[in-house]
This record gives structure tokens, C-alpha cells and sequence, in this order.
């Protein structure tokens, strides 16, 4: 049996309602803010930004490059912290979680698909393993294979990073981040070395695996022809969030963040 | 206002612009229009057409008195010659207030890339908050047309998954080469826009700074005529 059929059973929350957000409600974000220090200057990255996801929904973000995306997926994740706002999944607010628990979630019930690769050399079996040996390591091997059979790259695992193609990579994150059957999956830029083709071809497989897995995914994306799968589009520009409308699940959260002062400004001078 | 379209650029309000920015003599709005918005490719003397329409409306006239031109003196004597040749035109108020209401006007409907930019171009300080507005709203509407093709593209797909025909019809396959031609053109143009608002959000201190200063001359000016 596919373990990452069970992510149907776990994308329904633990413990429902608790912290905000309503009941199966997989990852909701609200207001949140988030800004790096460089040198003298404080790089406002994330303004406000509050969106909600749902389990099975696959939620693509575009933007430019360096404008926030990678943040705000690393948030979603617990990796970072946000400034101000809250993070809250599967009725749990992350704020709130100690750091031994934030990094359980992360390869349990977070995933995260990247295009880093394991950065050493190793068989890529055990790169797709990896994630599984945080906490209790359980038939490990054979969920590695079973990631790498969904996603139609059992024969990678074997080779390693270097010997195998841009597309081949893409699946191997994936599979990765499938391996333990999470309940939410982001990917970050995975298509953006793929060509078009392939682009369809991994977000038609994002798509049937969180179908029928109910494991939502937040994908963030450099080109608009990635966001054609997805049940939903976002964009994030300077820092703010624009949800697309048609939004086939009907949530009425926050669709858009107008600047602040661009708001005030309007005010002052009214309109003609 | 629109009624000599090139390429989408409205000729009436740039030109109405143009003596909003600066009033001017025919033939040398001419030249600005020809300078400032060569790639619209206006025909010849579309100012000065477009001069003799905004004085039938009321939003431009001959300037009264001496007026204040720029860097005047080479006068062209062929250009003097043609229609208000030697007229210096100047807005009048219904004329700064309908290219105000112009710069500031958004719509639901994607927005031409010259007009856009003709706004830009042509705004003045105190306009720059509800420019970054306007360029706001105009992601959203490309936003939305992305939306638009999203739906189309996952409906066809939902019946391609019931259809038990494995490999797709040749002409299915080009169409979904237009569909990623069409999502690729959209998301390139909220790029553009998102990068076009990035930049305008820079000159947000620097306009604010000026608007401040004009409203202070003309209150100076007021008060002396006073």
C-alpha cells in the first residue's frame, strides 16, 4: 500500500478549530510580517499577508524574484519566524510550538521540495530517505522506493545528484518531499529549470498526487505557465499578496494589501 | 477626447498633457509628442489636430499675456505657418481637470501598455500615490485574466482525464500551446507591472517631497496677488 494515501486521514486537523482558523482548514496565514536586516536598512520582505489553504488545494504564488516567495513558504514551514502575525496549522499556531516540536512537524506533516539536492555525493535513495529518520524510523527504504515509484522515478535511486537530468532532480525532490506523507508539501521554484513540457507534466502530477492524497500544496513559482494546474493563484509583489478572484473554494479571506500610505494618500487628496 | 488612436494611445489627453506640463506653441508640442512618445508612432501633426479638437471642447485656449516659454527663440518660420503656428496654448481649468481624471482613471479591463506608460509619464507629483494605485489594480486585472485561462485549462483537462483516448488530438495540443502562450504573456506583464509599481514605490519620498513644494509656491503666489 502507498503510505501517502494516509495523508487524507492526516490532512484533517488534529486538533480542530484550536488557535484560529476554522475547522479543516489546513495552513492559515494572518498578517503576517516579516523584514531582514541589511547593513543600516531594515528589508521589509513579507506586509501583512494573510491567506488560507485547505487540504488536496494546490496554491501556486508568482512573483518576481526576490520579492518574498521562498519566506513566505519558509514560514509556512516553521523554518522562519514571522515578525509579526501568526502562522497557524492544522489548528496549531506555530508561534507557539517549541523548537524541538517546529522541527518534528517539518518532515512529518511539513514537507519541504526544493531544488538544492543532497549537496554531497550520495545515492539518491537515501537522500529521499532522509526526512523519514527525524523521530520514530519506520520502514524507511521501502517508503523511499514507494516516493520514488509514485512520481515514476524508481530508477534514480540508485544514481546520484550529478549523474541525473533537470527533470529526473525535480522528480527526486518530490519524491522527497512525499516520502513522509505530509499534509502539506511546498515547493519551492522547482519548474523554473524544466522545460514547458515538463512544467505541465509536474504540476499534473503535484495535482493527481494531492488529489488523491489530500495533501495540500503552496507552490511558489517564477513563470505563469506553472500556475495553470493549480486551484488557486497568488501573486506576491513588494512585500503584499494579490489573490486572484474565482477562488473555487469560496474562502472570503483577505484578498489583497493595499500599501498603507498608498491608502492615506488616496484619502488626503480624495478623488477627482 | 480619443478620438486620434495610435496604437491605443490616446493623442487628445498626452497632448492636453503636454500643455498641462508646459504650455507651448504648435509646432513645438508637436516635437514633444514626437519626443516624448516616439514609440506610439503618432502621425504627422496629429497635435496639431488634436490642439484644434481640445480648443473646441474648452480644455485648452490661446494663452492670454506673456507667456512663459521654456527655452523659446528658434522658432521654425515653415512651422509658424501652419495651423496656430504662433498661438501658445494653455490648459484651461476643465482641461487639468479632465487629464487629471484621465492620470488617475482605472478600469476592469487590461489597460494598453503605452497609455499606461503615457500616464506615467505625463503624472504630476501630487498624482503619484493613486498612479501606484491605478498600476496596483492593473496587476489584479492581469492577475485575473490569468485566472480566466486557470479555469479553461483545468475544465478541458478534467474532460481530457474522462476521455479514454491515450495520446491528445493534434489540435488539442496546439491549443494548449496557446493556453501556456497566453498564461506566459499575462504573467510577463504582471512581471512588468509589479516591476514598473517597485520603481514608482521608490519615488513615493521623492514625489511627496515636490508636491509639497508646488502647493507652497502656489499658496506664495496666492497670497501675493492678494
Amino acid at each position: 500500500m502507498k503510505r501517502w494515501v494516509d495523508g487524507r486521514r492526516k490532512g484533517a486537523p488534529p486538533h480542530g478549530g484550536r488557535g484560529g482558523g476554522h475547522a479543516g482548514e489546513l495552513l492559515r496565514l494572518t498578517d503576517v510580517c516579516k523584514s531582514y536586516r541589511r547593513g543600516a536598512q531594515d528589508l521589509q520582505v513579507l506586509r501583512e499577508v494573510s491567506f488560507a489553504m485547505d487540504p488536496g488545494e494546490l496554491v501556486g504564488v508568482i512573483g518576481v524574484r526576490g520579492q518574498g516567495k521562498t519566506t513566505l513558504l519558509r514560514i509556512a514551514a516553521g523554518m522562519e519566524s514571522a515578525d509579526a502575525g501568526s502562522v497557524c496549522f492544522a489548528g496549531r499556531e506555530l508561534a507557539g510550538l517549541a523548537d524541538r516540536e517546529l522541527s518534528r512537524l517539518l518532515g512529518s506533516e511539513i514537507a519541504w521540495a526544493g531544488k538544492t539536492g543532497p549537496g554531497m555525493r550520495m545515492r539518491l535513495l537515501d537522500y529521499v530517505a532522509m526526512p523519514l529518520l527525524v523521530g520514530k524510523p519506520v520502514r524507511v527504504y521501502a517508503r523511499a522506493r514507494e516516493a520514488l515509484e509514485r512520481v515514476g522515478a524508481q530508477g534514480c535511486g540508485e544514481q546520484d545528484w550529478e549523474s541525473i537530468s533537470d527533470w529526473e532532480r525535480a522528480l527526486v525532490e518530490i519524491a522527497q518531499g512525499i516520502a513522509c506523507a505530509p499534509s502539506l508539501l511546498l515547493v519551492d521554484d522547482l519548474t523554473d529549470t524544466l522545460g514547458m513540457r515538463e512544467v505541465d507534466e509536474l504540476c499534473a502530477l503535484l495535482r493527481a498526487i494531492s488529489q488523491e492524497s489530500g495533501m495540500g500544496v503552496l507552490m511558489s513559482v517564477s513563470d505563469a505557465e506553472a500556475t495553470l494546474w493549480s486551484d488557486r493563484i497568488m501573486k506576491l509583489a513588494s512585500g503584499r499578496l494579490t489573490e486572484g478572484p474565482g477562488s473555487d473554494t469560496g474562502k472570503a479571506n483577505v484578498i489583497d494589501f493595499p500599501d498603507l500610505g498608498a491608502r492615506r494618500d488616496a484619502q488626503r487628496t480624495g478623488t477627482s | 477626447m480619443s478620438r486620434t488612436h495610435t496604437r491605443g494611445l490616446p493623442a487628445g489627453e498626452v497632448v492636453l498633457g503636454l500643455v498641462i506640463e508646459h504650455p507651448d506653441r504648435g509646432f513645438r508640442l508637436e516635437r514633444r509628442l514626437e519626443d516624448r512618445f516616439a514609440s506610439a508612432r503618432f502621425a504627422y501633426s496629429t497635435a496639431y489636430s488634436a490642439l484644434r479638437r481640445l480648443e473646441k471642447s474648452g480644455l485648452v485656449r490661446a494663452a492670454t499675456g506673456t507667456p512663459e516659454l521654456g527655452d523659446s527663440g528658434k522658432e521654425d518660420p515653415a512651422d509658424t505657418e501652419a495651423v496656430g503656428g504662433d498661438v501658445v496654448y494653455e490648459a484651461t481649468p476643465e482641461g487639468v481637470e479632465h487629464f487629471r481624471a484621465w492620470v488617475r482613471s482605472s478600469s476592469n479591463a487590461p489597460v494598453l501598455r503605452e497609455e499606461l506608460h503615457a500616464r506615467v509619464a505625463l503624472c504630476e507629483p501630487r498624482d503619484l500615490p493613486r498612479l501606484i494605485e491605478v498600476v496596483h489594480m492593473e496587476e489584479r486585472v492581469c492577475v485575473a485574466e490569468l485566472d480566466r485561462i486557470r479555469t479553461r485549462m483545468l475544465a478541458e483537462q478534467q474532460s481530457l482525464d474522462q476521455s479514454p483516448a491515450r495520446e491528445l488530438e493534434w489540435s488539442r495540443l496546439m491549443d494548449r500551446a496557446v493556453v501556456h502562450g497566453e498564461a506566459g504573456f499575462w504573467g510577463g506583464r504582471i512581471t512588468q507591472l509589479a516591476r514598473l509599481r517597485s520603481y514608482l514605490e521608490e519615488l513615493r519620498p521623492e514625489a511627496e517631497r515636490r508636491a509639497r513644494e508646488q502647493h507652497r509656491h502656489a499658496h506664495r503666489r496666492q497670497g501675493g496677488v492678494g
